[in-house]
C-alpha cells in the first residue's frame, strides 16, 4: 500500500511518514499541492493524506484537481489538518470528493483506524466519487475563498505581530550587542563571519559580512591563510567547550592585549552550529596592572632600604647600649670608689682632731681649740659636700639605698633641734617646734633627716632676726612637714631656680654664702624618691616657708 | 680584758680606730688585708673583729665569709666599716653573716657606744 501525504511543515511530514510506516504503509512525501500532483501523476499511489494550508497549492485545490483527473480520482483522499476548524471547511472538502476530514491532534490509534476504514471502503467500491466536476458549485468556492482570505489576512496579521515582535527582539538583540565595549563576532564552523557588532566594524571597518569571509583571511594583519594558532573560536567550534585565550591582536590597526573568549551555539539536537567570539581590549588594565607592579616593587624596594636603615640602625643602638652598660658600669664602680677614697682622709682627719678637742691625748690651749675646731668644722663641710655629690650620683645611677623604716618623727625633731640649737642661739634666732606628741611613719628617717637639715640650714642662713619654725602637720595618708624664716625671702622670679642644681640665689648685698647649691635639687630628689613633694612660698623681704610632704608609709625603691 | 682585731688597709684609719678601742679599754690586734684577717682571726681568738669592707687583697664580703665557715669563730661579732652603703650593699653585709656596721667617717665620741650596742655590752 503507497500513501502519498502532502505537508509543507517538515516535521509534520516526518511524524506522519513515521505514524503510517509504522502501520506497514510505503510512504511518499510532498511539501505543497503542486508537487504532491506531479508526484502521484508520475506515480499514482494507494491513497492521499493532505494538509490544506500549502504554499504554491493548498489542499483544497489539490483535492479538486486530483478528482477531475480520469486516472487519479478514485484514489481516496483524506484531508488531515489543524488548520481550519470552521465546519463550512469540512463540507467544502467533503464536497470536493475527499473521503475523510480529519481534524489534529488526533490519537495515533483512530488515525490509523480511520486510514484502514477508508481502505476497506475503497476495496468495497462503497468511496463517494463526485459525480460532476466540482467546478459546478462556484458559490461554494467563493465561499471558501472569501473565509480563506479571512483566515490568511488573520494569519498575516499574526505573522506580522510575530515579525514585529521578532524585530523588536533582534534590535534589542543589537542594541545590545553593539551598545557593549567588547568586539563581539558569530562564526559558522566554516570559521565564516557571519555577524559583527558596532566594536568589531569599529576594528574591522573593511569587512564586509554579507560575502561571508572566512575570518582569519579578514581578521588577521597581514590577511593570513591559517587559523590563528591561538585560535578559541577554532576550538569551541572543534569540542564544544567554552574556550578563553590571552593574546596581542591588531584591533583598529593597533596591537592590543586582548582576552577572547569563545562559547558555542547549538541546535536542538546539541550540534554546535556557530561560535560566538568576544574579544576585550584589556591594554588599559594591563598597563594599570603593570603600573600597579612596577609601584609594588618600587614600594617593596622601600620597604627593603629601610628594613636594612632599620637593621644599621638597630645594631647601632645596640652596639650603643652595650657602650652604655659598659658606662654605667665604670660610672657605679666610679661612685663606689670615690665614696671611699675622699671619705678615708676625712676619717682620720674628723676623727683624730675630735680625739684631740676632746683632750683624751692631753690639754690644749683656747687658741688651738678654737683653730683646730676651725679644721674640724671645715673637714665636717667638706663631708657634707662629699655626701651630696654622692648622693646625687647614686640617684641618678639609681643606686641609692633608702633604708626604709618605721620611726618617731618627735625623736627625730629632736636630734635636729640638737644639731641646730647652737647654730640658731649664736645668731639670735628663735628656733621652735610645733608637732603632734607622738607620731611614727614608715620611711627613711635618714633622707627625711637630710632633708629637714637642708631647709633649716638654709632659713639659719638667710635669717638675720626673727625665728624660724619647724611645723608637723598629719595628713590621712601623709604628713606635711614646713620650714618657715622670717628672713630675706625670695624674688618671684627666682622661685623657679630654687629645686635645680647649682643655682644658689645670689643678693648683691648679700655676701656669697656658704653652700654648695645642692641641698634643695637634692632634698626635691630625695622627696620624689620617698613619694613625696616639696614646695615653696616667699615674699621678698619678708621670709620664707619650704614644706615638703612624706606618705605614711614609703617603699623602697629597687634597683 | 676584750680583744679586738681590726682588719684595715689604711695605717691613719688604723691607728684611729685602735686608738680609740685602747683608750676605752680593749686590747687589739691588727691586720692590714684581708688574707692576713682571716689568718688572725682563727689564730688569736679575738672576742669581736671591726672589718673595713674595702680591702686591697680581697673584697670585704669574701673576707666575712671566709671567718663566718671557719668553725670556731661561728659567734663572733663581726662589726662591718663601710664608706656609705650602695643601694643592697647592707643587705649583702647582713646575708654574708655581719653582724652590724659603722659608717665612715667614724665619730670619735659615738662610735664606742655603736660597737658596745653590738657587742652587746652595757653601755
Amino acid at each position: 500500500m503507497k500513501i502519498l501525504i502532502a505537508d509543507d511543515i517538515e516535521d509534520a511530514r516526518i511524524i506522519l511518514k513515521k505514524t503510517l510506516e509504522s502501520d506497514g504503509y510505503s510512504v511518499e512525501a510532498a511539501s505543497n499541492g503542486s508537487e504532491a500532483l506531479r508526484m502521484a501523476k508520475e506515480s499514482p499511489p494507494d491513497m492521499i493524506v493532505s494538509d490544506i494550508l500549502m504554499p504554491e497549492m493548498d489542499g483544497f485545490e489539490l483535492c479538486r484537481l486530483v478528482k477531475e483527473d480520469k486516472q487519479l480520482r478514485k484514489i481516496p483522499f483524506i484531508f488531515y489538518t489543524a488548520t481550519y476548524v470552521d465546519p463550512k471547511d469540512e463540507r467544502l472538502a467533503i464536497s470536493l470528493g475527499a473521503s475523510r476530514y480529519i481534524l489534529k491532534p488526533i490519537e495515533r490509534a483512530e488515525f490509523l483506524n480511520i486510514i484502514k476504514e477508508v481502505i476497506q471502503e475503497y476495496k468495497e467500491k462503497k468511496l463517494v466519487i463526485p459525480e460532476k466536476p466540482v467546478e459546478g458549485k462556484p458559490e461554494l468556492f467563493r465561499m471558501y475563498e472569501k473565509s480563506l482570505r479571512e483566515k490568511l489576512d488573520k494569519k498575516v496579521k499574526e505573522l506580522e505581530k510575530g515579525n514585529r515582535a521578532l524585530r523588536e527582539s533582534e534590535a534589542r538583540f543589537k542594541s545590545v550587542i553593539d551598545n557593549v565595549e567588547f568586539g563581539v563576532s558569530l562564526i559558522s564552523p566554516a570559521m565564516e563571519v557571519l555577524l559583527l557588532n558596532r566594536q568589531m566594524k569599529k576594528w574591522f571597518p573593511d569587512v564586509d559580512v554579507s560575502q561571508k569571509p572566512i575570518c582569519y583571511k579578514v581578521f588577521q594583519t597581514p590577511p593570513g591563510n591559517e587559523i590563528c594558532s591561538y585560535c578559541p573560536t577554532h576550538k569551541t567550534l572543534s569540542d564544544g567547550n567554552v574556550h578563553e585565550v590571552f593574546t596581542d591582536t591588531t584591533l583598529g590597526q593597533k596591537i592590543k592585549h586582548s582576552r577572547i573568549i569563545s562559547s558555542p551555539i547549538r541546535d536542538e539536537k546539541g550540534k554546535v552550529t556557530a561560535a560566538v567570539e568576544i574579544i576585550e581590549d584589556i591594554t588599559n588594565r594591563k598597563q594599570a596592572e603593570k603600573e600597579l607592579k612596577k609601584l609594588r616593587e618600587h614600594l617593596e624596594e622601600l620597604v627593603k632600604a629601610r628594613t636594612g636603615e632599620l637593621q644599621k640602625k638597630t645594631a647601632e643602638l645596640e652596639r650603643a647600649n652595650i657602650q652604655l652598660k659598659e658606662l654605667d658600669r665604670l660610672k657605679s664602680m666610679f661612685i663606689a670608689s670615690m665614696s671611699h677614697e675622699l671619705r678615708t682622709p676625712l676619717n682620720s682627719i674628723i676623727g683624730f682632731t675630735g680625739i684631740i678637742l676632746q683632750g683624751v691625748t692631753g690639754d690644749i690651749n683656747e687658741e688651738q681649740k678654737k683653730q683646730l675646731t676651725m679644721v674640724k668644722n671645715s673637714a665636717n663641710h667638706l663631708l657634707e659636700l662629699i655626701n651630696d655629690i654622692i648622693d646625687l650620683s647614686k640617684i641618678e645611677a639609681g643606686m641609692i639605698e633608702l633604708f626604709i623604716d618605721k620611726f618617731d618623727l618627735s625623736s627625730l625633731m629632736k636630734e635636729v633641734n640638737d644639731s641646730f640649737k647652737v647654730a640658731a642661739a649664736e645668731k639670735d634666732l628663735n628656733l621652735t617646734f610645733k608637732m603632734p606628741k607622738r607620731l611614727s611613719i614608715k620611711s627613711s628617717k635618714r633622707r627625711t633627716k637630710k632633708i629637714l637639715e637642708n631647709l633649716v640650714n638654709n632659713a639659719i642662713k638667710f635669717t638675720d632676726r626673727g625665728e624660724i619654725e619647724i611645723k608637723v602637720v598629719k595628713e590621712d595618708r601623709s604628713v606635711e612637714i614646713s620650714v618657715r624664716d622670717t628672713g630675706i625671702g625670695i624674688k618671684k622670679e627666682d622661685m623657679d631656680k630654687l629645686f635645680k642644681a647649682f643655682s644658689q640665689i645670689r643678693d648683691e648685698g648679700r655676701q656669697f654664702q656658704e653652700g654648695t647649691g645642692l641641698g634643695l635639687y637634692l632634698s626635691k630628689k630625695l622627696t620624689d624618691l620617698l613619694g613625696g613633694e616639696i614646695r615653696a612660698e616667699s615674699e621678698f623681704g619678708k621670709g620664707s616657708e619650704f614644706t615638703f610632704t612624706l606618705p605614711l608609709e614609703s617603699k623602697e625603691v629597687s634597683t | 680584758m676584750k680583744k679586738a682585731l681590726v682588719i684595715e688597709d689604711n695605717e691613719d684609719n688604723m691607728k684611729l680606730i685602735t686608738f680609740i678601742l685602747e683608750k676605752n679599754g680593749y686590747s687589739t690586734i691588727r691586720a692590714e688585708n684581708g688574707k692576713m684577717g682571716i689568718e688572725l682571726a682563727t689564730k688569736e681568738r679575738p672576742d669581736f673583729i671591726i672589718l673595713d669592707i674595702q680591702l686591697p687583697d680581697m673584697d670585704g664580703i669574701e673576707v666575712l665569709r671566709e671567718i663566718r665557715r671557719s668553725k670556731i669563730n661561728v659567734e663572733i661579732p663581726i662589726i662591718a666599716m663601710t664608706s656609705y652603703a650602695m643601694s643592697g650593699d647592707r643587705e649583702k653585709l647582713l646575708a654574708a653573716g655581719c653582724s652590724g656596721y659603722i659608717e665612715k667617717p667614724i665619730d670619735p665620741i659615738t662610735v664606742i657606744s655603736q660597737i658596745k650596742e653590738i657587742i652587746g655590752e652595757e653601755l
